[in-house]
């Protein structure tokens, strides 16, 4: 045979004889984002590579944070094979940027896509408006200075501040006392399940019945040291509570069991009267103080009890401020928090907050609490300088 | 691409005025093999479009193809030559506005062609005893060998460190298409220039491209084998 | 910048073709084609014959007139003729398979042979004008009566194209040249092979027999030239052989001074080598004969082109080289 011919079939298998690529784990390409409306859009993608292992789940994780592996996730049903689409599970907030990625699951790993960013289409955002609804004195024979917690039902708000119990209608918007207790004292959490009144003091719950206006005692947590300035918020048929002095524990309580129980510890700093909330079934902590620098937190964390997981979300929008004036709560499907006539919105599904109408206010708030009942927020302010005692109330609603 | 054009046929002038009446008049001859300098572009959209999916591709907005070949081939006919092209290219300088997926990525083409070259009949007294025109058509297949410089995916694995493919080899197939000028210079080399155009397809998994167009302007020599002996008769 | 050197550079090269060495100085002979293979003198070099195409023409050495052109007698291109040294005859042959036979003097076709089936590629007539030998791509020898005009023998034992055919000065050998490497000696009178000369790697194209006939010289393919000794027909040896560049050398000729030759190739140099010096002249077209003009001016050549027809030279023309200073 001739060299000629020996280099020919050289060649040939030289260039053939390289093997062909077969990647162990799934690859997915994410494809550029289309049909952008006003309120929507449609997410592609490519699985290039199935891999050696069985796909158990694909689709998107996208939202307005990068490379955000908690953004909110569109699942394919069934598994397909090749290009994909889906469609956003969320209304697009208006002018915003947001961050896409395609992703497939095996029973060990997770590949995600390249990420891709999108605008959304320019639009009005509603920042609501506050309106004053109480602006007068207070005659009352006791202190009213700063609320530990508070209550709704029905009608009915409920402060428990300093010892004492007090009530507002919203039907007539007036105050009235409505007892004094020992057990409100430090009464920083209090949540309404099944009609009662859940109060944590020291180192237990106590239920409170509205209608006879009794305490009853629950089981106490088993732990020496009493906790005070603490947070916590209701799950379901459960109450989470933790922080407060010197601690980042936290626990269940489990109101039907009368039980308690440690959950993951709180993975941010040790904090006293940090704010909370609870939007579907996960919880919220904001805010809060340390004990010797006294300035606000501004790091912000949900707690998820499917896995009893904390997971940080995106900062509070003020940083290093007063620790005494930020305050916090929740709408159905919204959280706030308030600063010094500046409210902002948290909108958990994006995880992103929001500056909503500023508070037209000159005075100097003391003490500001902040409550929400259905879909309005309170903000409540009172103070008490040598002889004046004022006490002021607005209403935020979109 | 201009200044490269306008430099090989500057280089032609050269070479041929100089081999005008300064050697002498060639004979025939059977075998030439090829070696020459190759730039080239891709063609073809910017994106690639497969139902709604849609991503940049890879080899149209691959700005920069440079390589050589050689390429062997046997004179059967006056008017036909059957041989063999072996083409190596490499295409880097990846850029596509606002995106960034390849940027870095280099590739590798090494490809074999069999081609049959129709060209012009060799005559011994004009302008076709030292020219020829020429236009060739063969099947290619070869491999591309990709190598990325940015992870295309990000797998993540609770336990252990995945590691993330940043290379690939495949094969692609097509067909390719030239035409060319060829200058003797004396009996023995020549020179030569041509433009040829590839049609490719390709599959892989870290690309979405299923075939790429490219075309190719190459100069380079010839070395003349196997002599007519009998060029007289 | 580079791009102006480029453009430069090319045009110096276009202006530099007007200087560079052309055929200034040659004589020339008015052919039809440009592309000659066979040229043959008269024996006193009076007059040349120049195969051109498929006739025979013949010009005058000083005038350069042509004096006869011997038409229809080849269907196809002549590659080779010959002159008898009483000036009568003339042969040529061709790629036509035909040896015609003319009378040089009144311009008619003799006889006309058809004897062989390949091309004919080269033709002699022996010294004493009895004999002709020729050769082709049939890859045999044929020896002719040439009175009687037939074929009175056969040499076979060559086994590719025959490209060159000589008697030796005395008329009692021939000599073939061929492409299968080998130079066969035969003795004309017993028609036998006496020796078959190895040594060159590729194609032999020409030969040539020293006036005095001790020295047969071979030029080829692989560019070397041969001196053979064969002073003793039996006991032929090869006296030197040397390698000259890398092209074909296509024609030899020995002069009938001893240790003199010219020869030319596919490179367009005509070289005449002196046993002290060699004359250079390069030509833009490869060389396919070249033969000593018998007149003793000068050395002057004849040599027969690709290209540039028939032209005529000599060493006032030539560069010489003197072998005195590489020793």
């Amino acid at each position: 045979m001739s060299k000629t011919n020996w280099i020919l079939i050289l060649l040939i298998t030289v260039i053939s004889c390289n093997e062909q690529n077969e990647f162990e784990y799934p690859l997915v390409f994410t494809g550029d984002v289309i049909n952008i409306t006003d309120t929507s859009a449609t997410f592609t993608a490519k699985i290039s590579n199935p891999g050696k292992y069985p796909i158990l789940e694909s689709g998107f994780i996208w939202g307005v944070h990068s490379n955000d592996n908690y953004g909110i996730k569109i699942r394919n049903e069934g598994i397909p094979d090749g290009v994909y689409a889906l469609q956003t599970n969320y209304k697009l907030l208006p002018g915003k940027t947001y961050y896409v990625r395609a992703y497939v699951l095996t029973e060990s790993t997770v590949t995600y896509g390249r990420e891709v960013t999108f605008n959304s289409l320019e639009g009005q955002v509603e920042l609501g408006k506050w309106s004053l609804i109480i602006n007068d004195g207070f005659d009352n024979s006791g202190r009213f200075v700063s609320v530990e917690s508070s209550f709704t039902i029905n009608d009915t708000t409920y402060f428990a501040t300093y010892g004492s119990l007090y009530c507002f209608s919203h039907i007539s918007n007036t105050f009235s006392f409505v007892l004094a207790n020992p057990i409100l004292l430090h009464a920083d959490i209090s949540v309404v399940f099944n009609g009662y009144v859940y109060i944590f003091h020291y180192n237990a719950f106590y239920r409170f019945d509205p209608k006879s206006k009794s305490f009853n005692k629950l089981s106490v947590l088993n732990e020496d040291v009493a906790r005070i300035n603490g947070s916590g918020f209701l799950i379901n048929d459960k109450i989470y509570i933790g922080l407060g002095e010197g601690s980042s524990k936290f626990w269940k309580y489990i109101i039907t069991e009368d039980s308690w129980q440690q959950i993951a510890s709180f993975p941010g700093s040790v904090r006293r009267n940090a704010f909370n909330f609870s939007i579907n079934n996960v919880g919220y902590i904001g805010g809060g103080f340390n004990f010797h620098k006294f300035s606000t937190k501004s790091d912000f964390w949900c707690y998820n009890p499917e896995n009893d997981q904390w997971i940080r979300k995106e900062n509070l929008p003020i940083v290093n401020e007063d620790m005494f004036d930020l305050v916090g709560d929740n709408t159905e499907n919204f959280g706030y928090c308030f600063y010094k006539n500046k409210l902002y919105e948290y909108n958990p599904v994006f995880n992103i907050w929001g500056k909503m109408a500023d508070l037209n206010n000159n005075r100097n708030l003391g003490y500001p609490h902040l409550f929400a009942v259905k879909d309005k927020i309170y903000l409540m302010a009172s103070k008490y300088d040598d002889n004046n005692r004022y006490f002021i109330m607005w209403v935020y609603e979109k | 691409m201009k200044n490269s054009i306008l430099k090989i046929v500057t280089l032609i002038i050269c070479i041929y005025s100089r081999s005008l009446d300064c050697e002498a008049q060639v004979i025939d001859n059977k075998v030439n093999i090829y070696a020459e300098y190759i730039i080239g572009i891709f063609h073809g959209k910017e994106l690639i479009e497969e139902k709604n999916f849609i991503y940049p591709s890879l080899y149209n907005n691959l700005k920069d193809i440079d390589g050589i070949s050689l390429k062997w081939l046997y004179k059967n006919h006056q008017h036909i030559s059957l041989g063999i092209n072996v083409i190596l290219l490499q295409a880097s300088n990846w850029e596509y506005t606002g995106h960034s997926e390849y940027h870095g990525s280099k590739i590798k083409m090494q490809s074999i062609s069999p081609t049959i070259q129709f060209h012009s009949k060799f005559s011994e007294t004009n302008i076709f005893n030292r020219g020829r025109v020429f236009i060739e058509i063969g099947p290619t297949v070869g491999l591309s060998k990709l190598t990325l410089s940015n992870p295309l995916f990000d797998i993540q694995n609770e336990k252990d460190a995945v590691s993330i493919p940043m290379k690939s080899n495949d094969i692609f197939y097509g067909l390719t298409g030239n035409v060319g000028l060829e200058w003797a210079i004396t009996q023995l080399i020549g020179i030569y220039i041509t433009y040829s155009l590839q049609f490719n397809w390709v599959t892989s998994k870290l690309y979405n491209d299923n075939q790429f167009t490219s075309s190719q302007l190459g100069i380079g020599i010839i070395m003349k084998f196997k002599k007519d002996k009998r060029y007289f008769y | 910048m580079m791009k102006r050197i480029f453009l430069l550079f090319g045009l110096l090269s276009i202006v530099s073709n007007g200087f560079s060495q052309k055929d200034n100085n040659l004589i020339s002979f008015k052919t039809d084609s440009d592309i000659i293979y066979g040229i043959c003198f008269t024996n006193k070099g009076k007059a040349l014959g120049i195969a051109d195409n498929n006739t025979i023409k013949v010009y005058s050495t000083d005038s350069r007139e042509l004096l006869n052109e011997f038409k229809n007698g080849h269907e196809n291109q002549v590659l080779s003729i010959d002159i008898s040294q009483d000036s009568t005859i003339l042969v040529s042959g061709g790629k036509d398979s035909t040896i015609v036979i003319w009378d040089l003097v009144n311009n008619k076709i003799l006889s006309s042979l058809s004897n062989q089936k390949g091309i004919i590629t080269s033709v002699q007539i022996s010294p004493d004008g009895n004999y002709l030998v020729s050769g082709g791509t049939d890859n045999n020898a044929y020896l002719y009566d040439l009175e009687k005009s037939e074929v009175i023998q056969v040499f076979s034992d060559h086994t590719d194209d025959i490209t060159s055919v000589k008697f030796s000065p005395d008329g009692k050998l021939i000599a073939t040249a061929s492409g299968d490497k080998i130079i066969n000696i035969y003795e004309v009178k017993s028609f036998k092979l006496i020796g078959s000369l190895t040594g060159h790697r590729s194609w032999v194209r020409d030969i040539s027999f020293s006036k005095d006939g001790t020295k047969l010289i071979s030029c080829g393919d692989d560019s070397r030239i041969i001196t053979w000794n064969i002073s003793d027909i039996y006991k032929i040896r090869k006296q030197n052989a040397k390698k000259v560049g890398l092209d074909w050398l296509l024609s030899i000729d020995f002069h009938k001074d001893k240790g003199t030759y010219a020869y030319g190739g596919m490179n367009g140099e005509i070289k005449i080598v002196t046993p002290i010096g060699s004359y250079i002249l390069k030509i833009a077209r490869p060389i396919q004969k070249i033969l000593f003009n018998p007149q003793r001016i000068y050395l002057k050549v004849a040599v027969a082109t690709r290209g540039n027809g028939v032209i005529m030279t000599d060493t006032r023309n030539m560069k010489w080289k003197d072998f005195s200073k590489f020793r």
